[in-house]
């Protein structure tokens, strides 16, 4: 009898330990749902099943439906979502991509909503919420208005580089005049001042190419148009183009190039424009009398260029950052207004539009190496573009900027491609 | 006297380019837009003419279409574009129509298209006509 009774207490007991424990859980639940509730961020809550457990204010504005409609249902009908390049449906695994709020991370994708309208959403799903691992949290944010606001200020960059260089283009043309063919009387010093002119307008020049490359590159407006391309033809055009700004400034600058190289399939501009900033880089960074290296090198299914200076070098912690927009290595300073900040974050696109690597490698006072690596044309590329090549565009690079484009002689254009 | 067509809409752009030819010895006249171009090549002879793409009333690749199309001799006058506009199609349908270089205007220096011009010439001189 007494055992029995025992035995009842301790029942009793484990009962009231265990409703106090759910109710106090309860609560914790309610607490985090009100708390959810609360944000401003849009938030659905779902179970393991991946249906909906419940959804706050915001999301319900969002998506366009209640929470009454939403409840219990599949997320894949209610959060409807697609990927942000080819508008199909994102085959979105939320559940097994959240995390826990340490590891979560974010999504860009469109969300349909209920009426058919889209917007661009920011979405994070985050596992292990209301104090169990049942519940999948999903938060996320409207992010239409930024990405408009990011498109407007693209494209008022644009806007104002372009209307910027035509007025540029008749002070630097008035400058180089008066230089080339007025000067010849002036006194010394009214002449260098001159020299500055034209070398601060040529800079702004190289500043306004530069912001309209990066807003076409951001607008995914900047095109590549490949074709078989010999890159030792280019690589030595644009190698001879800054021997003589080398050669005043007194450096060894050598080509280290085999004759035959295997073609890649690149744009010829495009693709002198890194190599013209990787050398003109190498150039400006490395002291009178300092060592630079162009080196072409064929490894069989790709091509490696790579510029080697012994110049100022690269300090590790900017490394990293070395190709992001806007960077320029501290202490570089004293550099002037040479460099903009945006050479090497238009080369590294460059390079990727052209399924190739660049990677720098570099020591603080002993120099820098930058390396691109481009795949060798396959002979079905080939092939596709034979007709392409027949064509008599022909490119020039002058002066390690300035491109004109002629049309070649027959006999010299099937020479030299 | 090489005589040389300048067809740019933009004044200052204009009187640059009919300086820096007329101090390197050229004969030089201007059209200030496409149709006053087109014009002026049906009504003269010219040994280059240089075109501007972005013109009012006539953009230059319409009249680089135009004079290639002409039955006149005037057709095969060589023909320069020389603008800001260097996306690879506009390059390549040029070429197409029969144009005879692409300089990009600011990318280089007058005097170095002027240099530019005078190659082109010499280049004919010294390649046999096919």
């Amino acid at each position: 009898m007494f055992l029995l009774l025992l035995f009842s207490a301790l029942i009793l007991v484990i009962i009231t330990i265990f409703i106090i424990n759910s109710s106090y859980a309860h609560a914790v639940q309610k607490a985090r749902k009100s708390i959810i509730s609360s944000l401003n961020e849009a938030a659905v809550v779902i179970d393991s099943k991946k249906n909906v457990s419940f959804l706050n204010k915001p999301a319900e504005n969002l998506i366009g439906i209640s929470e009454k409609e939403a409840e219990g249902k599949p997320i894949d009908d209610v959060l409807q979502v697609y990927s942000v390049e080819n508008d199909a449906p994102d085959t979105y695994n939320l559940y097994s991509q959240s995390a826990d709020v340490a590891n979560r991370q974010s999504h860009t994708v469109m969300l349909r909503k209920v009426n058919g309208d889209k917007s661009q959403i920011l979405l994070t799903t985050t596992k292990n919420v209301l104090g169990t691992n049942e519940y999948v949290l999903i938060t996320f944010l409207d992010t239409s208005d930024e990405k408009q606001l990011e498109e407007m200020k693209v494209d008022f960059v644009s806007m104002a580089a372009h209307e910027l260089r035509t007025p540029l283009t008749a002070i630097r043309g008035y400058a180089s005049l008066l230089q080339m063919h007025y000067a010849t009387n002036l006194e010394a010093s009214a002449k260098e001042l001159l020299t500055r002119l034209i070398v601060s307008t040529t800079n702004l020049t190289n500043l306004i190419d530069n912001l309209l490359s990066v807003s076409r590159i951001e607008r995914n407006d900047l095109t590549v148009e490949v074709k078989p391309l010999d890159l030792g033809i280019i690589v030595k055009d644009i190698f001879s183009s800054f021997e003589q700004q080398a050669l005043t400034r007194k450096q060894h600058f050598t080509l280290d190039m085999s004759d035959k190289l295997p073609y890649v399939m690149a744009d010829p501009f495009r693709i002198g424009q890194v190599f013209i900033n990787l050398i003109s880089n190498a150039i400006n960074y490395t002291a009178d009398g300092g060592t630079i290296t162009v080196t072409v090198a064929d490894k069989s299914d790709h091509l490696e260029i790579s510029v080697q200076d012994n110049g100022e070098g690269i300090p590790k912690e900017a490394m990293a950052r070395l190709f992001t927009k806007f960077f320029r290595v501290s202490g570089s300073l004293e550099q002037g207004s040479k460099g903009t900040g945006l050479g090497l974050y238009i080369t590294k696109s460059i390079v990727e539009m052209h399924k190739g690597k660049i990677w720098a490698e570099s020591t603080l006072g002993k120099g820098s190496l930058f390396t691109v690596s481009l795949p060798i044309a396959t002979e079905e590329q080939k092939a596709q573009h034979d007709k392409h090549i027949s064509n008599n565009a022909f490119l020039t690079v002058k002066n390690g900027q300035g491109i004109i484009i002629k049309k070649m002689p027959t006999t010299t254009a099937s020479a030299n491609i | 006297m090489r005589k040389i067509l300048i067809a740019e809409d933009d004044f200052f752009i204009r009187d640059i380019y009919s300086k820096v030819f007329s101090l390197s010895g050229y004969e030089v006249q201007v059209a200030v837009d496409g149709i006053d171009a087109l014009e002026k090549i049906k009504a003269n002879h010219y040994d280059m003419i240089l075109l501007d793409i972005m013109m009012p009333r006539m953009t230059g690749i319409d009249v680089l279409k135009n004079v290639r199309t002409l039955t006149t001799p005037v057709k095969d006058t060589p023909i320069f574009i020389i603008t800001n506009l260097g996306q690879q199609n506009v390059i390549e349908e040029a070429f197409k129509l029969g144009m005879d270089g692409y300089i990009l205007k600011s990318q280089v220096s007058p005097q170095q298209i002027v240099d530019e011009i005078n190659s082109y010439f010499i280049n004919k001189e010294s390649v046999p006509q096919q």
